[in-house]
This record gives C-alpha cells, sequence and structure tokens, in this order.
C-alpha cells in the first residue's frame, strides 16, 4: 500500500486502535480447564503408569488420543489422573510461571534421582551375580531410569544445560551424551578396566563412554562381539578375545561403576535445583528480581522455550530424520540406517520420543494431574494469542498420535514401514514450525542473549 | 590553495544551478564538523572493541561455516581468525586516528573501507546503523573535517575555522533521510493501526523497572507507535527550526533513551544522537566551555578549502546524485509491490528500523533425478544467529539453496532439485509459505527483478497480543514431589 495514503487512512484509525477495549484488569486468568482444577503435580513412580489427556490444555483442542507417560508405553487404559481438590487455576504471570516450571522441573529431576537410585542398586546385584535374572532386573532398571530421562531430558536449562548457556554446568552431557556415544571406547575400557579407577574413568573426555548410553550398551549388547573396528588395538593384539570369558562379569562392573556416575550427576542435579538450599533453584524463581544469572524474567523463559525446541533439533533430525536417512549425512546412502536409532539396544526408541513429547506438553501445558498448572499456554492466553496455543497443542496432539500409531517399533519401522515412521517425523515437523515461528514471534522470545548482537 | 569567488565568470554566475552551487561553497563554521569528527571517531572506536570484547568476531565471521554474500561481492571472504581479530584492533585504532585528527584521511579512507569490508562479509549481520556509520564514514573521508581540533591541523599549522555550507547540509541531509525514511516505513496498517510489532515487544518488557508498569497498559503500543512515527517523520524538520531545536533535541535524547533501554539497539541511539547535532547551528561546539575559541565575527569572504572554481560544478553534482541515490534507494520496494516486510526486496538500506517481528522455520527438499529425497537442515551450514536470519529473508534462502545445490551437486555428481519448504510469521501472524515449495530453487537466479517465487504476504491483520500482567501475588507454588 502506497505509504502516504496508509498515513491519511490509518489517521482516522487511530481512534479506534486507542478506543479498543483492554483487557479487564492487571491480572489476567487463563482461560479455565475442563479437566484442570488442582495446582498439584503428581510426577508417577516407576512402574505406575499414569495417563495424560492429552486434550485437556487451555487451548481446548478437544480430546485427542490419551499418552502414556509411563516406561514402556503399557497405559493403564481409562486411567486418568483426576484431580482430587478444586483449587481455581492460579493466574498468569511470568513468575507464576516460573515458580511452576522450577516445580516441575525440581520434581522431573528428584523422580530421576530415584530411578538411578534403582539403577545402580539393580546392576550392584548383578555385578554381585551376574545371572541372566539379575541382568534382566539391570534392564528393567535401566528401561524405567531411562525414561524418566528422556522426559528430563527436555528440562535442559540451567545446570543441565550447556556451559556457554546462562547458568550451564553441563550436566546433562554426563548423563546422557546422545546422538554422541562411544562404544568402542566402553569396549576400549572393559579390555583395560579403567571403570575401577575413578581418576581415569571420570575424566571430563570419558562422557562418551559414560552415561545412560554406555549402560544400554553394557546392559543389552550381550554378545561377544566388540563395537571397535579390527584395527584397533584391543582386536589386533587379542585382547579383546582374552577376556571374552569374562565379559558378562566386567560388563556388570562397568555397568555398576556407570550407574554410580549417572546417580552422582542426577544428585548434583537434585542439589543445585533443591528449592531450600539449592542456588540455582533461586536463581532462576527469582529471574529479574535480584537473580545474578537471568537479569530479567524473559530471559529465563528464553532459556526454557528454547529447551523446548529439543523436539527440533533432537527428536525430528536426530531421532527420526537420521535413521530415516532423510539427512545430508546420509546422501550417499539413501536407504534408512536402522543402525542410528536412537537406543538400537533396547530397541526402546519409539518410548524414548514418546516420554520427549510427555515432557514437552507438561513444560508447554502445566505439570499438574492433567496437565493442570500453569504453562506456556497461559501465558499464550494471557496475551490474546490463544490461537497460537491451540495450533501448538494440536499439532502435539497429532504427534503423539502418530507416535503411539508407530507399530511396529521404531527400529523395526525404519526398515518395515518407514511411510509410518515418516508420518512421526511430519506431524513433529508440523509442531516445530509453529514453535519457531508463531510461538516465538508473539511471546517474543529470542536466541540466548550471549549469542546475539546489536538489532538495527 | 584559495580562490576568489568573485572569479566566477558571471554568465555562470547567472545560472540557477551555479548560484546555487555558489550558495554551497559560502563559508561557514567549521566546528561543528571537528566536533562530529571527534565523537564519530571516538563512538567508532567503541563500537569496534564492542565486537572483540563481546565475541562477535568470533561468533559472526569465524563460526560459521558458510556466509551469506551481496551480489557481487562473492568474494569477499573473512581473514583467518588471528588476523581478522588484529583487524577489528586496528579499526579501533583507525578510528581514534579519526577522532584525533591524525593522518585524518588515510585513517578516515581505510575506516570506510574496512567497515565496508566487515558489512560484506556476511548478509545477516546487516545492520541500518551499520550502514549509517559506514555512509558517514566516507562523508567524514572526503570531508575537510581535520582542518580544525586535529593532530593534522596542529602538525601542519592550517587550521581553519570555515569550510563550504554544502558540508552541513549533506550531513544533515543524511541524517535527515533516516529520521524521515525511518518514520514512513511505519506509516503502514501493522504498525498504525495494530500497534505491531510494538505490541509484541512491549509486552515481553513489563518487568523493566520503571517504565514496565507503562507497559502493561493496553494502549501504551499504540501510543507509542503512533509517537515513534510522528517522531521519526517529523523530527528532522523540526531539528531545523532554531526557535524549538532545543526542544527537539531534548525530545532526541528522550527517544533514543527509551528505545536504547527497551531493545538490544548497541550503538544506533549513540550514532543518532550524535548525528542529529549536526543541526545545531555550525558554531555551537565553541559556544561551550571548555572549548571555547573566538568565533569570527565576519567570515571570510572566501570558500576556506580551496576548492578550484572549475570542479565546484562537478563536486556539488556528485553530492546531488549522492543525495539522489540516497532518497532513491528507500523508495525502490514500490518498484516491486506487495508488502516489503513480507517479501524483503526494497528492504536493506532503507531506514526500515525496528518494524517488523518477523521468524521463520526454513527446510531444504533436496531430490535428485532417481527420485531421492533429503531434508537438510540450514542448521548444518549455519550458526543459530545467521539460521535466524536467514529464515526470514527469501534472497538468503536462495542463496543457501545455491550453496545446498552446489554441495549436493558435487557429493554425488549429478544435478539435484532443491526446493525449500520455508514458513514465517510476520507481526505473529499464523505462520504461511514464504517461499513457494513447488520452486526448483536450483534453477532460480538472484536478480533485481520481482522474485515469482516469493509467496504472497498473509491478507490478515496481525493479532492482538496484549501484555500479561506482571505482579505476582505472594503465593506458594506446591512441590509435584510433595504430592505424591
Amino acid at each position: 500500500m502506497n505509504q502516504l495514503t496508509t498515513v491519511a487512512l490509518v489517521a482516522a484509525g487511530l481512534v479506534a486502535s486507542s478506543c479498543r477495549k483492554g483487557p479487564p484488569s492487571e491480572i489476567v486468568t487463563p482461560i479455565p480447564r475442563a479437566a484442570a482444577t488442582t495446582p498439584v503435580y503428581p510426577i508417577y513412580s516407576g512402574g505406575v503408569p499414569n495417563t495424560i489427556d492429552s486434550g485437556a490444555g487451555s487451548g481446548g483442542t478437544g480430546g485427542g488420543a490419551a499418552f502414556d507417560g509411563s516406561a514402556g508405553g503399557d497405559a493403564s487404559a481409562g486411567r486418568d489422573a483426576v484431580a482430587p481438590d478444586v483449587a481455581p487455576p492460579p493466574p498468569f504471570t511470568k513468575t507464576a510461571l516460573l515458580e511452576a516450571i522450577a516445580a516441575c522441573t525440581v520434581a522431573q529431576f528428584d523422580e530421576f534421582e530415584d530411578r538411578a537410585r534403582e539403577l545402580v542398586a539393580a546392576t550392584g546385584a548383578l555385578a554381585g551375580s551376574a545371572d541372566s535374572d539379575h541382568l534382566e532386573r539391570a534392564r528393567t532398571a535401566w528401561r524405567n531410569a531411562m525414561a524418566s530421562w528422556e522426559r528430563a531430558e527436555l528440562f535442559r536449562f540451567g545446570p543441565a544445560a550447556p556451559s556457554m548457556d546462562p547458568g550451564g554446568q553441563n550436566l546433562r552431557d554426563e548423563i546422557y551424551i546422545f546422538p554422541l556415544a562411544n562404544s568402542c571406547k566402553v569396549d576400549q575400557q572393559l579390555v583395560d578396566r579403567s571403570y575401577t579407577n575413578p581418576a581415569k574413568f571420570l575424566l571430563p573426555a570419558g562422557a562418551l563412554a559414560r552415561g545412560l548410553t554406555a549402560l544400554e550398551y553394557l546392559l543389552f549388547h550381550t554378545a561377544p562381539s566388540n563395537a571397535c573396528s579390527p584395527y584397533i588395538t584391543i582386536n589386533s593384539n587379542g585382547a579383546w578375545a582374552a577376556i571374552t570369558p569374562e565379559l558378562p562379569q566386567r560388563r556388570a562392573d562397568y555397568a555398576h561403576a556407570a550407574a554410580q556416575d549417572v546417580l552422582a550427576r542426577a544428585t548434583a542435579l537434585t542439589s543445585v535445583w533443591d528449592p531450600s538450599s539449592g542456588a540455582f533453584h533461586g536463581e532462576f524463581v527469582r529471574a529479574g528480581r535480584g537473580s545474578s544469572v537471568y537479569a530479567i524474567d524473559q530471559i529465563a523463559l528464553n532459556a526454557v522455550s528454547n529447551a523446548l525446541l529439543y523436539v527440533e533439533t533432537e527428536v525430528k533430525d536426530w531421532k527420526l530424520a537420521v535413521p530415516l536417512g532423510l539427512v545430508a549425512e546420509c546422501l550417499n546412502t539413501p536407504d534408512p540406517c536402522p543402525d542410528r536409532v536412537e537406543s538400537r539396544y533396547a530397541l526402546a526408541s519409539t518410548d524414548d520420543i514418546r516420554q520427549n513429547l510427555v515432557a514437552f506438553r507438561r513444560l508447554f501445558q502445566g505439570c499438574g494431574a492433567a496437565n493442570s498448572g500453569l504453562g506456556f499456554d497461559d501465558w499464550l492466553v494471557a496475551v490474546g494469542a490463544s490461537g497460537v496455543s491451540d495450533r501448538i497443542l494440536d499439532a502435539l496432539t497429532g504427534a503423539e498420535a502418530s507416535v503411539a500409531a508407530l507399530n511396529p517399533p521404531l527400529e523395526a519401522a525404519v526398515l518395515a514401514d518407514p511411510a509410518r515412521l515418516r508420518a512421526v517425523h511430519t506431524a513433529v515437523k508440523r509442531l516445530t514450525d509453529i514453535l519457531k515461528t508463531e510461538f516465538v514471534t508473539v511471546l517474543d522470545l529470542e536466541l540466548p542473549s550471549a549469542t546475539i548482537g546489536d538489532n538495527d | 590553495m584559495t580562490e576568489p569567488a568573485t572569479t566566477a565568470s558571471p554568465a555562470l554566475s547567472a545560472s540557477p544551478f551555479m548560484r546555487w552551487v555558489e550558495r554551497c561553497v559560502e563559508p561557514t563554521d567549521i566546528a561543528w564538523l571537528g566536533a562530529f569528527r571527534i565523537l564519530f571517531g571516538l563512538v567508532m572506536c567503541t563500537s569496534m572493541l564492542r565486537f572483540l570484547a563481546f565475541g562477535w568476531v568470533d561468533e559472526f565471521f569465524v563460526k560459521p561455516k558458510f556466509h551469506f554474500k551481496y551480489w557481487g561481492f562473492a568474494w569477499v571472504e573473512p581473514l583467518p581468525a588471528p588476523a581478522l581479530h588484529a583487524f577489528f584492533w586496528c579499526m579501533a585504532l583507525l578510528a581514534l586516528g579519526i577522532a584525533a585528527g591524525a593522518l585524518f584521511r588515510l585513517c578516515a579512507c581505510a575506516f570506510a573501507v574496512g567497515f565496508a569490508y566487515i558489512q560484506l562479509l556476511d548478509v545477516t549481520t546487516y545492520l541500518n546503523h551499520y550502514y549509517l556509520a559506514n555512509l558517514l564514514a566516507v562523508l567524514l573521508a572526503v570531508s575537510p573535517a581535520h582542518r580544525v581540533w586535529s593532530v593534522d591541523a596542529w602538525r601542519t599549522r592550517k587550521s581553519t575555522t570555515t569550510l563550504p555550507r554544502g558540508w552541513l547540509w549533506l550531513f544533515r541531509f543524511q541524517i535527515g533521510v533516516v529520521y524521515t525514511f525511518a518514520g514512513l516505513a511505519k506509516a503502514q496498517s501493522d504498525w498504525l493501526l495494530h500497534a505491531a510489532p510494538l505490541r509484541i515487544w512491549l509486552g515481553s518488557r513489563t518487568g523493566m523497572p520503571l517504565l514496565g508498569p507503562l507497559f502493561a497498559t493496553e494502549v501504551s503500543a499504540s501510543l507509542m507507535s503512533w509517537a515513534g512515527f510522528l517522531f521519526d517523520t517529523s523530527i528532522a524538520w523540526l531539528l531545523l527550526v532554531s526557535r524549538i531545536r532545543p526542544l527537539a533535541y531534548c525530545a532526541v535524547l528522550v527517544f533514543h533513551a527509551v528505545t536504547g533501554t527497551l531493545f538490544p539497539i548497541g550503538m544506533f541511539p549513540v550514532i543518532m544522537v550524535l548525528g542529529a547535532l549536526v543541526f545545531f547551528p555550525p558554531a555551537w561546539p565553541v559556544r561551550w566551555r571548555p572549548i571555547r575559541r573566538t568565533v569570527p565575527t565576519s567570515l571570510p569572504a572566501t570558500p576556506p578549502d580551496g576548492l578550484a572554481l572549475r570542479f565546484r560544478p562537478a563536486v556539488v553534482t556528485a553530492a546531488l546524485v549522492y543525495c539522489v541515490v540516497q532518497v532513491a534507494v528507500p523508495l525502490r520496494h514500490w518498484g516491486y509491490g506487495g508488502n516489503v516486510l513480507w517479501h524483503e526486496q526494497g528492504m536493506r538500506w532503507s531506514w526500515r528500523v525496528m518494524v517488523r517481528e518477523k521468524n521463520g522455520s526454513v527446510t531444504y527438499v533436496v531430490r535428485n533425478a532417481r527420485g531421492n529425497e533429503w531434508f537438510v537442515s540450514p542448521r548444518r551450514y549455519l550458526t543459530r544467529v545467521q539460521e535466524r536470519e536467514m529464515s526470514g529473508q527469501p534472497d538468503l534462502i536462495l542463496q543457501l539453496a545455491h550453496h545446498i545445490r552446489d554441495e549436493v551437486s558435487d557429493r554425488l555428481g549429478e544435478p539435484v532439485e532443491v526446493r525449500a519448504d520455508a514458513l514465517a510469521s510476520l507481526n505473529g501472524r499464523p505462520l504461511a509459505p514464504l517461499v513457494d515449495p513447488t520452486v526448483d530453487l536450483a534453477k532460480v537466479e538472484d536478480g533485481l527483478g520481482k522474485a515469482s517465487w516469493i509467496m504472497q504476504a498473509p491478507a490478515d491483520a496481525p493479532p492482538h497480543v496484549h501484555p500479561p500482567a506482571q505482579t505476582v501475588a505472594s503465593r506458594t507454588v506446591q512441590r509435584p514431589a510433595d504430592s505424591l
């Protein structure tokens, strides 16, 4: 439109614009949710699945497939975490949202610490007696811990984030370093037994051979083969062949050492997030009110929104596009790459993604029963962008449904039914497209401030 | 050498153009330009040091594996990291040289060229105020700014008190163009009717001390949008009126203090506050202590800079051409039609300062002749900053598509098609395709013509977002673990 003409036209519009009815009060109350009537946040323990009604959000997407947050995906059909209380939903403020996110984070890391402790116990028992029964129990403990951590993956802000981020201590990579891993290094350490020497085992460079990734390899790869090429020393000098009779015991010992390390890292995370004593918890909830990490609340919320984009980078690209062979790295091998799935030994890749989406919904919609409590959807509603919230929840429901429809599981679907896996990729992309455009735009969310320069 | 104006032939002097030329070379006090040179040099030195201190040299120029190029300048490549750091240190020293007026011509020319080099390294680093700084550096480099309060003047004992009036007009024109076009860029419905994107930006800043509560009100975005529009379109003209100039400059100070506090616009407020000083009477610096000097009560009747008579028309004509270009370039978007904030053709060098909030999501779809298909994420080539800038600018999307075409074709040894699944949200509107997903960008060449492969802008209005409440009642959020 011609600018000068526009000036004339909009002059009359100024009055209308200025007279538009504003929000009724200082406090904006989110649209009440039908099933979200309590601020309590029950996080289930391992083996006690709950069912989350994905259609219960303020976005009012309506219905939606029940989405199971439990390890293994065996939801108790029809069981819903109906809130027993009738407290009204809290009013939206950024401070309240930060408090809700902090509470959710604390609960998630607490739960993972419990699962890690169980994993230590199970691997300890396995190390005491490396039989099939103890191995199966250790595997179950790993699955439970992994399911919990896949939910915790979305909480990659603060100490869990890379050290270059505000408050980052890189603790996430110490627990789970996907998509990086080095199974050959695990095998090398099985030979030299460096897992018995903490000074060597816990070196920062050794993270590739620790954590949940190494544990999966140790607990689920029981074949006598190793992941190193024939030219690597342990194969060329016969060292691997020499320890083959001891492999079950060595793997069990290694797994126990790795589980203890995971527990130590988990404890570190829960400590810094401890509301009563953890330094970081205070920094987070006081964002913009004296926090030394987050000068303003928007920076803290930026960090959380960046964490939500886990579904873009890790889920869509690494967990789906790479195995499907859709990425440029697979140019010369256009066929699917089944060995690039996330949990190739435990065959838990479908559940990994399912848990990621469970955590996404918790962060986005609320961490309480049936996703009650404050979330980013309430922020969107509070600023008058409920349509964006609706579209995100709709896309999320679609992504959850596509994962639920993934049968056979991801590891098999890569070869047997790539179209169905491609549908998951498309559904997740639909979600991430909205996140990267409308969501960050209407909430004015930015890249981490350290990486952006001046604007106009 | 100074030539008397009276040497002009009567015939030439009689023409309107020559009479105007004569007015351009009438002497005026040089103090304003000396002060501008000193302040500009110091600001630019600070700007270069900020690049170094904030790690932007590495972030913007060293870390990226791929750089977006300006048309015709694909040959401009970043220096190796150590040399680039040294380059920025040199630029800071050159800026100090400008401020001190030491080897001024050399320093100013080198700085202008060096700053242009920085701008040309990567399109995603384009900022309006960097462009302005570059233009001012060029103007300074060819001006006689070193003839007062400079090491050069002290060393050569050639200090002067006057310069041709045309220089003052030229600098005023340059600053006036920035303000006026920045205002005209706001003369569109998103800004004036819907208060977008200010409505979005202010809504996220309600937690700011002092100003934050104001932004929580419904009318603040509309009021500030109109205030910004009226300020930008009128301030240059108001600064020209001597009676209200002090008041207008106070408005400049307040406006840039507020915008500098609200938005991460770096040195822009400082440059504009400095630039607006050129609207004061040329002798303003010597009317203030401690640099008071004797103001010449009767200025010499001859141009002081030795501008040869025969070159005057050519020099003034060159200045006029510069001015015409400065007006024409921001208006070129009219030739493209549509919404320039969407298609971005005619966006750069147009002083469209802070007029849009735009975010995009781009995935390239590469296909070979056998029908094999790959999704290529821009992240494979770009930093997050680059990706964010690229995802809203179609010409950059095209440029990366060509890079992907070349790389993949080389690897596969066969030609490939490259399409872009590019979605964008402008001022909070629902996401919409920015680039035609059916067009093979591998075959599209960039150019100055209207790009048919860019989709039409969404016709709907931006969402009426409003600020959330900021104050929170004291309450305790129950810990999830406690509820188990």
